[in-house]
């Protein structure tokens, strides 16, 4: 039977300890802001990680960053390659020394803000889009999605302009199957795909909290 | 009726007549009636501003902001989407913009009112607009207008280089 449970409860250094020194076989799955990661032991190994894009050395460092997200521990699961030789209390002791490194990087600001605007009920998709319509960091792959709303956003901008106003709080762009809301961040833009069946002030309200902070 | 004149600031006009408020004109005052709405824009789809009440802006601006709303509904239309609402949110101001294939309204609230209240209330008198006999046939020469395109030659260096990327 697999074990589960969330990274609020149990921290992934403990984690990987407890696979470790339990000398397990296992497979261990993070499901977090829609991404998965996965860490791989063989004999109480650490000897695989994945986080899309990364592998290795560098996808679990990145878990480590994690403060939560959904686990789950599959015994007997083999890896599928083998990216780690570093030994597991090596490993620990290096991951947490670069996480204030990595802590302080923005991408990784990016990246825990798309968790926690995930995590708001009715959000379907997040994404960061640069002032080009290009995509910085998301969840799901959003195609002209981003060009269309950075555009339209261009036009609130030049609205607000002749109106005497700075840029919106938010923009909310509603077609027949699909919500789009669009929030300034910095000089980038945050894209928010809702789900319609929400109402718009409550996810809007949550959304502010995050984006504020 | 036919030739346009536009207000000075705040006055109340219809199809380039200036009306008086409320009696002259039901659907302008029920618009202007609702809690929080401050000032009211009436857009056919070509952008030929219809009617405009309790706002501030002259007939040039009124303009310009209702081509930039054309041009998202168009940008959407380009990837086969329509457009059904808009809403800008200031901290203490609020556009709510409804898009019809007959027209466009562009409602200017002031923040704090029960904005769920309000929408459902302008989609209400939206769709009694649509139904008055009496409007329709008011604006009905604009409802063959051309249609409105996005002219590349009147956007700038960054719109035309997003639009290539959809290209």
């Amino acid at each position: 039977m697999a074990l589960v449970g969330n990274l609020r409860d149990l921290k992934l250094p403990n984690l990987i300890q407890l696979n470790c020194m339990e000398k397990n076989t296992a497979k261990l799955t993070i499901e977090y802001a829609g991404k998965y990661g996965f860490i791989y032991f063989q004999e109480g190994k650490v000897v695989h990680a994945e986080l899309d894009p990364d592998i290795g050395e560098d996808a679990l460092f990145k878990m480590l960053a994690l403060n939560e997200g959904k686990f789950k521990v599959e015994s007997g699961v083999r890896p599928p390659i083998v990216s780690i030789s570093t030994p597991w209390n090596s490993l620990l002791l290096k991951g947490l020394h670069r996480l204030d490194t990595l802590q302080s990087s923005d991408e990784n600001k990016q990246f825990h803000l798309l968790s926690m605007l995930m995590n708001i009920k009715g959000v379907k998709n997040v994404a960061i889009l640069n002032p080009e319509g290009e995509v910085l960091a998301s969840n799901a792959k959003i195609d002209s999605a981003s060009v269309i709303t950075v555009f339209a956003a261009l036009q609130v901008e030049k609205m607000g302009t002749l109106m005497g106003r700075s840029n919106p709080r938010f923009i909310s762009l509603n077609t027949a199957s699909s919500r789009i809301l669009l929030a300034h961040y910095k000089q980038n833009l945050i894209y928010l795909d809702i789900e319609t069946k929400y109402q718009i002030d409550t996810v809007l309200t949550l959304i502010n909290q995050v984006v504020t902070t | 009726m036919d030739e346009w004149i536009f207000p000075d600031q705040g006055e109340t006009f219809f199809l380039g007549t200036k009306v008086g408020m409320p009696e002259d004109n039901k659907w302008l005052e029920e618009i202007l009636g609702v809690a929080g709405v401050e000032g009211v824009l009436l857009v056919s789809p070509a952008g030929k501003i219809l009617a405009k009440a309790g706002l501030n802006f002259d007939h040039l601006t009124s303009e310009k902001i209702a081509e930039k709303i054309i041009r998202i509904r168009l940008i959407y239309q380009q990837v086969n989407q329509s457009l059904k609402e808009i809403e800008i949110v200031w901290p203490d101001y609020n556009l709510v913009i409804m898009l019809k294939k007959e027209m466009i309204l562009i409602t200017y609230c002031s923040q704090g009112k029960n904005l769920p209240l309000l929408r459902i209330t302008l989609q209400v008198m939206m769709a009694h607009l649509l139904e008055d006999k009496k409007f329709i046939k008011q604006i009905k020469k604009h409802l063959n207008e051309k249609p409105a395109q996005i002219v590349p030659e009147q956007l700038d260096a960054k719109e035309i280089k997003l639009i290539s990327k959809l290209q």
